[in-house]
């Protein structure tokens, strides 16, 4: 038998140590040329660029090389905080992600509501027309609040006059920037994010419904017993990780919808990052904001993981 | 297998430190046969922005690429940058890597001053000094048309000053200049005659006329009384600008004043406030529409909209730029309006737009320089201006004469305002001449538009000189340029007020901050103090005092 | 356990009202995200007098399709369209094979490097170099101004798609199968390709399209990489069109048989732009929907 025969060399397995080690290499070596490309390519992609952080601390000169530079310390941070506008752009920064964390509940809110309802087409129709905003680019974004929001000849002017508003420029008034672009990103991924949940809602078997309902309780009180609690795991995944970008935000978008007239709004740590790092050619001042950035972000990502641990006894962690 | 695992990450491991040793070793500096076309031409790359908006616009197959390869015996290859936009990212991120750059680079709005200190001093950028030096041999093109009497003096100390480094001797970026008003004019404001004859009106002629006069037109149900935008840089469009200008010499490009022999910031300046406080006064009575709304292509379109009907009393804007095929176009229904403050041309026109880099073999430089002084050339500046030689334009006749006496120097075959779009790079003249109208032949074949399109153009040159003769002052700064040192010195002063002050701007324009609030006002000038502005002062008054040795 | 059958006397006055709230809800928030795509594409079908006079609310008004004929004469945008095309399918194909050979061995318990592989794939999502020192990287191996830049973006290594695909295989393929196949003296790879890979074709469809809408929508790689027009992405060809912001919008150097035109077009043609670049990403969708079935695919999140 075939079973035997596999079975013979399984005495001869060392226990323990090295030797193991080896004789499960040497077995699943397969399994190791499988893996090696990807491991490869994000050892030189990924890891190998890392010794680039320390630029964040040498007065790059692109001529002498990264190990040439001369090393400077701390005082691109100095730089930055001597910066009159740094306080500014933090603040920005963390008014728009405490903006969007604020708005985290939506998409469970949605997911719950869709999961409840019960007309099937009509269902159908409007996830897949919420999906499709999702699939339009940034660029293509921004174009778009640029000609729709125009109160000269874009739709803000058509309702203005069709109905009478008076919907003045979203697009350079410094007051109305966070909310278009916290909105314009809701408009966009609301209907995409609710996915998530609604896998884990529907993963729910059916005999707890039923077993709620023959308990008498009502499709509004099943939602709060039943669904709410299945979702939990994956909303506290979800608000931690969205906790470790609070720092980061803006990359792509702001810069993108960055005007002269919202300047004083619309700059962010990010942003700071290209109009005074990359586009003065100061790659290092770049670099050591990047840096604070992430280093930020994994900071608060570790403290938002202990909160959710602390609270839900474990079961809810990331890690 | 285990062994050849571990060859391979020996392998990458060396891969990856060879890496970190930054790049391999460089190509030969000297010329090659490689840099050599089959016939004997040297081979130079150019950096050029790409074209957005325009249609057939190929690099290799273009017009001008073809006359300067025949003109200096060069074969060109391009290197497209995405947008004007991120060219200068494209360009600084290239310079970080170590990637190669073209021989030759041309941006569409020129790079930030001190950024090209920086890169000429740190050798990324070839310093063209000696070039200029020469001034009867290699760059004898250039010193003619600058040192012609083409050129007003103001403009030619404009040109000189931003050019050279503050070494007097170094220059690491060959700049682009308008000598022509019409397309460097920071504000172009046009009435609409018949809005003025709707209200029985004439042109205004100081601030109070202006408010009564917008005043008529809103009641007459114009939609837009008056209509400019703040977001561009130039060609005109800066309303706001213009309104300062009632009040104090005020240049966006350039904001600084000498007021007895101590330089100056317009933007703390008394009449800076009073401008501001007029603009918000306009914009909250409904008769100036938001200019930080405003788009271009809204100037465009509402000033010549496709109805016919104007709808705009006093628009800002560079009016003739679209295909005009008739007399009873729109856009004839505006004049020029005169300003009874400063005439404001931005500075410098002179944008430090052409560079050669130090990746250009020292074998090539020489050729290189030829091909941007043959650019810089009176007929370089007119094929970049107006297209292929024999298609689009010609040479006058001679004797003839440009609608406005002077000797005409060019025919124009087809009459687009500016030239057909492929046939240019997207920068590329010397200078240009006093565009459309000064130099060009204008005879019984000219259809009637066209000369029309000049006449509006007379007048506002006329009127521009005659703002500028009265009420410009005395002396006008050119941009201030410090050596490197000190610009590091100052650097953080001068980021901090470069950066604060059109914020400001926009924050009183827009309502955010009160302008007429003197506590509003107070707290704006302490806060430049506290961020350096005395700083940026001391800096500017020391690069004054030494050009005035 | 009996299963009870939903019995319509236990359907409260209560569950009906609910269900009328949230349908209204759903209906609000439909024509929320609805809406302005369809301002777009009726825009797009508008002459441009139409839309500058603020007349196009609903459909079309002033029926012209020349904002469409204008984006077609257009080479550089379908420059950049086939570009945008070739990167994309490259990119995408690549990110898969890269996914299934990852997800493949993580999915064997007995592989005793599992844990390493992951935490290693793992913390790059948490900690990354950087912008600047990865593009200097590239460059010196050779990949500035290089369509592979492009193609091996950061996305490439999709670390949370290879942890979906690794649930994936573990909660939708029988061990039984594997063995059997190993039995039957079936490699690694073959138990793969022919055992796994059919298996969890669904979710391999629903990560295509993830990375296929990534590559697509991606701007700024293609800007940081490439300094030749014929290489550049649709996005990088779009952006000075879509967003105003720099003098792209100037008739000078215009064509002079299209300055008339373009200054009216272009209101148009801003809105036809947007309609066909959106386009390919929505059509995939579509196809690959089928693939989006409640929780069976999705629930692999939570591994």
């Amino acid at each position: 038998m075939a079973k035997s025969v596999a079975a013979a060399p399984q005495t001869l397995v060392p226990q323990k140590g090295w030797r193991r080690f080896a004789f499960n290499c040497k077995r699943d070596w397969m399994l190791y040329a499988m893996c090696l490309i990807p491991v490869v390519y994000v050892l030189i992609f990924n890891y190998i660029p890392m010794y680039g952080i320390q630029l964040a601390f040498r007065d790059y000169k692109p001529r002498k090389g990264i190990w040439g530079s001369p090393w400077i310390g701390l005082d691109n941070y100095r730089e930055f905080f001597a910066f009159y506008g740094s306080k500014n752009y933090i603040l920005n920064t963390l008014a728009i992600s405490t903006y969007q964390l604020a708005l985290f509940p939506l998409p469970v809110l949605l997911a719950l509501v869709i999961h409840a309802y019960k007309g099937k087409t009509f269902k159908k129709i409007v996830q897949n027309v919420s999906y499709v905003p999702h699939f339009i680019s940034l660029v293509v974004l921004c174009g778009m609040l640029s000609t729709v929001l125009s109160p000269l000849t874009g739709l803000v002017a058509t309702l203005n006059k069709t109905f009478g508003f008076n919907i003045g420029d979203l697009r350079s008034d410094p007051r109305a920037y966070r909310h278009v672009y916290v909105w314009s990103d809701v408009w966009q991924n609301l209907g995409w994010n609710t996915i998530l949940y609604l896998s884990a809602l529907s993963g729910v078997p059916d005999e707890v419904h039923e077993a709620a309902k023959v308990d008498g309780a009502s499709r509004f009180r099943r939602i709060w017993v039943v669904d709410f609690p299945t979702i939990l795991p994956m909303c506290s995944l979800m608000l931690i990780m969205q906790f470790g970008s609070l720092f980061s935000v803006g990359y792509q978008k702001a810069y993108l919808m960055m005007n002269a007239a919202n300047a004083s709004v619309a700059g962010m740590m990010s942003t700071y990052v290209y109009t005074h790092g990359i586009k003065t050619g100061e790659m290092g001042m770049g670099q050591a904001v990047g840096l604070m950035n992430s280093v930020l972000g994994m900071i608060l990502t570790l403290i938002a993981n202990g909160v959710a641990d602390r609270l839900s006894d474990g079961e809810m962690a990331l890690f | 297998m285990k062994k050849f695992l571990a060859l391979f990450l020996a392998l990458i491991t060396v891969l990856g430190l060879c890496a970190c040793t930054g790049g391999g070793g460089k190509e030969t500096r000297e010329l090659t046969a490689d840099d050599y076309t089959e016939d004997g031409r040297l081979k130079i790359s150019v950096g050029v922005t790409s074209k957005a908006w325009v249609l057939g616009y190929d690099s290799e197959e273009n017009a001008y690429t073809k006359w300067i390869e025949e003109t200096c015996g060069v074969e060109i290859s391009f290197v497209e940058f995405a947008n004007a936009n991120d060219a200068v990212t494209q360009i600084t991120t290239s310079v970080a890597a170590g990637a190669k750059l073209p021989d030759i680079i041309l941006l569409d709005t020129g790079m930030n001053r001190n950024l090209v200190t920086t890169y000429g001093a740190d050798e990324y950028f070839v310093n063209l000094g000696e070039y200029f030096a020469d001034k009867t041999g290699k760059s004898k093109i250039f010193w003619d048309r600058v040192e012609s009497e083409q050129l007003s003096e103001v403009d030619r100390q404009l040109v000189l000053s931003t050019m050279f480094e503050a070494d007097g001797k170094s220059v690491y970026a060959i700049p682009a200049f308008e000598t022509t008003v019409i397309d460097y004019v920071a504000s172009m404001p046009w009435i609409s005659t018949t809005w003025l004859d709707k209200v029985g009106k004439d042109a205004p002629e100081n601030p109070q006329e202006l408010y009564d006069v917008l005043k008529a037109f809103k009641a007459a149900g114009c939609e837009y009384p008056m209509l400019g935008t703040n977001n561009h840089h130039y060609l005109g469009y800066r309303v706001t600008d213009w309104i300062i200008n009632f009040y104090t010499y005020f240049n966006n490009k350039n904001p600084i004043q000498l007021n007895d022999g101590k330089v100056e910031f317009a933007f703390t300046q008394d009449g800076y406030r009073e401008g501001l406080k007029f603009v918000r006064k306009l914009i909250q009575d409904g008769l100036l529409t938001d200019p930080y709304s405003v788009q271009v292509a809204d100037v465009n379109l509402l000033a010549n909209p496709a109805d016919g009907v104007s709808k705009v009393g006093i628009v800002f804007g560079h009016l003739t730029l679209f295909n005009i095929d008739s007399v009873d176009d729109v856009i004839f229904e505006y004049e020029h309006l005169p300003t009874w403050g400063n005439a404001i041309m931005h500075q410098p026109t002179v944008m430090m737009s052409k560079f050669i880099t130090e990746d250009c073999k020292p074998g090539k430089r020489d050729k290189a320089f030829e091909i941007l002084m043959t650019m810089f050339s009176e007929e370089g500046s007119l094929r970049h201006r107006y297209g292929e030689k024999g298609v689009d334009w010609v040479d006058a006749d001679e004797g003839a004469k440009s609608p406005y006496g002077f000797e005409a120097k060019y025919k124009l075959l087809q009459e687009t305002w500016g030239q057909p779009g492929f046939n240019r790079w997207a920068v590329g003249g010397g200078f240009n001449y006093m565009a459309e109208g000064e130099s060009a032949q204008v005879d019984e074949n000219t259809h009637d538009y066209v000369v029309k399109k000049f006449d509006m153009f007379k007048k506002m040159i006329e009127d521009f000189n005659a703002s500028a003769e009265a009420n410009n002052p005395e002396t006008i700064l050119p941009i201030l340029q410090g050596t490197r040192e000190e610009q590091d010195q100052y650097d953080i002063a001068i980021t901090n007020i470069d950066d604060r002050w059109p914020k400001a701007m926009a924050e009183f324009i827009q309502g955010t901050k009160n302008i007429n609030s003197d506590a509003d006002w107070k707290a704006y000038l302490d806060e430049l103090d506290r961020i350096g502005l005395n700083d940026y002062l001391k800096y500017l008054q020391t690069v004054y005092a030494r050009t005035q040795k | 356990m009996a299963k009870v059958k939903s019995n319509k006397i236990r359907d409260p006055l209560g569950d009906r009202l609910l269900q009328v709230g949230l349908g209204l809800f759903l209906l609000l928030f439909f024509i929320v995200e609805v809406y302005p795509l369809i301002y777009v594409v009726a825009s797009s079908f508008s002459s441009a007098n139409a839309i500058t006079t603020n007349k196009v609310l609903l459909w079309p008004v002033e029926f012209t399709t020349s904002s469409y004929e204008f984006v077609f004469q257009y080479k550089q945008v379908w420059v950049g369209f086939r570009n945008s095309v070739f990167y994309t399918a490259a990119h995408v194909i690549i990110q898969i094979s890269c996914t299934l050979l990852v997800a493949y061995p993580l999915s064997r318990r007995y592989f005793q490097s599992r844990r390493f592989v992951t935490f290693y794939f793992y913390l790059t999502t948490r900690f990354a170099a950087g912008m600047i020192p990865t593009f200097i990287l590239k460059s010196q191996l050779g990949l500035y101004n290089n369509v592979w830049a492009v193609i091996f973006s950061g996305t490439t290594i999709a670390v949370t798609h290879m942890f979906m695909l690794r649930t994936a295989i573990t909660s939708n393929v029988p061990e039984e199968l594997f063995d059997s196949a190993r039995i039957d003296g079936a490699n690694h790879f073959q138990s793969m390709t022919t055992i796994a890979f059919p298996l969890v074709k669904s979710t391999i469809a629903v990560l295509c399209l993830y990375g296929m809408v990534e590559s697509w929508n991606d701007y700024f790689t293609g800007m940081l990489y490439l300094r030749e027009k014929e290489l550049y992405p649709l996005q990088v060809v779009l952006r000075p069109i879509m967003t105003d912001a720099s003098n792209g919008m100037d008739a000078t150097g215009m064509d002079s048989a299209y300055a008339n035109m373009a200054n009216d077009a272009k209101e148009g043609l801003r809105y036809a732009l947007i309609v066909i670049t959106a386009i390919p990403p929505v059509v995939a969708y579509f196809i690959l929907q089928k693939n989006f079935k409640g929780g069976v695919m999705m629930g692999s999140v939570k591994g």
